[in-house]
């Protein structure tokens, strides 16, 4: 019995060492398809901002525009024929994957340590429950640090005003991602809406 | 007796708890796409002692079929649609050769999948050798005359080289000779996508 217990406490050691732990800090970074141009190289500025959310959560990436292109010296206005740029945002998508590493685990550390408990004891009784056992606490442990991915999505069209009332239309899509051990679409929205409202801002001088 | 009985019924339901909480994904994707193209491959050489290593060179070489599918039928870029885990169409902001060589492979720190090595059992290098065998390979890709604007791509000429720069590339006599051609006549590359399809259907 004695030895059983030392078999499940090294076996279960070893899949809790072994299984991989998940990033404990959160990896966060955006990109845009493209880059944008403007021909104005020293416009007035102005934006009219419209903010829109068609992702299935509430979003808060149109204020955070704002603040950033006011905090880029930009004035907001409230009429768009007053403004050199209009600026439109959609909130496209927010969707997270985890990892599928709980089940395997759990079945790999559960049937060694049951192989290895039978070997060592002859005892199937034995082996079943200490390979239940074993299962148990690795699976639990690779649930507890399997990493989540969350990824948002952004659609931004600018319109930018030339001279003799001509505009000229640009238009990208943001993509955001964030890594964590056991992360949230909740934990990782704000991280996600400042990467995405940031690079926005970044196409403004 | 009772108590054991109890005990290991605890266990067990603890067992299939997980398998229900491990995975969960949004349905919901926005991003149009034309349809995908399913590429199987088996990186050339046999297993080793190491899967983490088997896994890295399988997932190398299925990033190298992927760039060179993708200049065969003309076109410039490309798109991962699967695995869901790095899918471009699904989000994944990774698009270069350089994030893919952090993510999937085990020369990154972050090696993403479970490195459930000594036990034999585990999901490898993003999920791309995650087949009957590790050194199987499975990734669905979308290919792209121009770069999009609304989706994150690939570029394949980059992506070839990288793979030369960093010694990974495999020329294609050296996999043929070795029997191992991922030709789209040959059985086995119908043996594996038919695997692949039954496994990624259900």
């Amino acid at each position: 019995m004695k030895k059983m217990y030392q078999i499940i406490g090294v076996v279960g050691l070893s899949a809790i060492l072994l299984q991989g732990c998940g990033s404990i800090t959160m990896e966060a970074n955006s990109k845009m398809t493209n880059s944008i141009f403007f021909k104005n190289i020293q416009p007035k500025k102005t934006a009219f901002i419209v903010a829109k959310n068609s992702s299935p959560v509430d979003s808060e990436l149109g204020n955070q525009v704002k603040q950033k292109l006011q905090n880029r010296g930009y004035m907001l206005m409230d009429n768009p024929d007053t403004a050199q740029y209009i600026v439109q945002v959609n909130a496209l998508n927010m969707n997270e994957e985890h990892e599928q590493k709980a089940l395997k685990t759990a079945t790999a550390a559960g049937a060694t340590t049951a192989i290895v408990s039978y070997a060592v004891n002859h005892s199937g009784k034995d082996a079943l429950g200490s390979g239940l056992a074993v299962g148990a606490v690795a699976g639990l442990f690779a649930y507890a640090t399997a990493d989540g991915h969350v990824r948002m999505q952004a659609d931004v069209l600018i319109t930018e005003k030339l001279a003799d009332n001509k505009t000229i239309e640009h238009s990208t899509r943001v993509f955001a991602e964030a890594t964590q051990m056991r992360l949230t679409v909740a934990e990782a929205q704000p991280i996600l809406e400042d990467k995405i409202s940031t690079q926005i801002a970044g196409i403004f001088n | 007796m009772v108590k054991k009985i109890i005990s290991n019924g605890l266990l067990a339901s603890g067992l299939l708890l997980f398998a229900g909480c491990s995975y969960s994904g949004s349905a919901y994707n926005p991003i149009v796409k034309p349809s995908s193209v399913i590429l199987a491959g088996h990186a050339p050489g046999a297993p080793s002692l190491s899967r983490a290593s088997d896994a890295t060179q399988t997932a190398w070489f299925s990033l190298q079929q992927a760039a060179m599918y993708t200049l065969k039928s003309g076109n410039k870029y490309f798109a991962i649609d699967k695995p869901k885990l790095i899918s471009n169409t699904d989000g994944s902001t990774m698009n270069t050769p350089e994030e893919f060589a952090v993510k999937c492979t085990s020369s990154g720190a972050a090696s993403a999948g479970s490195a459930f090595d000594a036990f034999g059992i585990g999901e490898y290098g993003c999920r791309i050798a995650s087949g009957p065998h590790i050194k199987a390979g499975f990734i669905e890709i979308v290919t792209y005359k121009e770069k999009p604007k609304t989706i994150l791509v690939y570029d394949a000429d980059e992506v070839i080289a990288y793979l030369k720069s960093h010694e990974l590339f495999v020329e294609e006599d050296e996999y043929i000779a070795k029997g191992e051609l991922n030709s789209k006549s040959s059985a086995m590359y119908q043996s594996y996508t038919n695997w692949y399809r039954g496994k990624r259907d259900k």
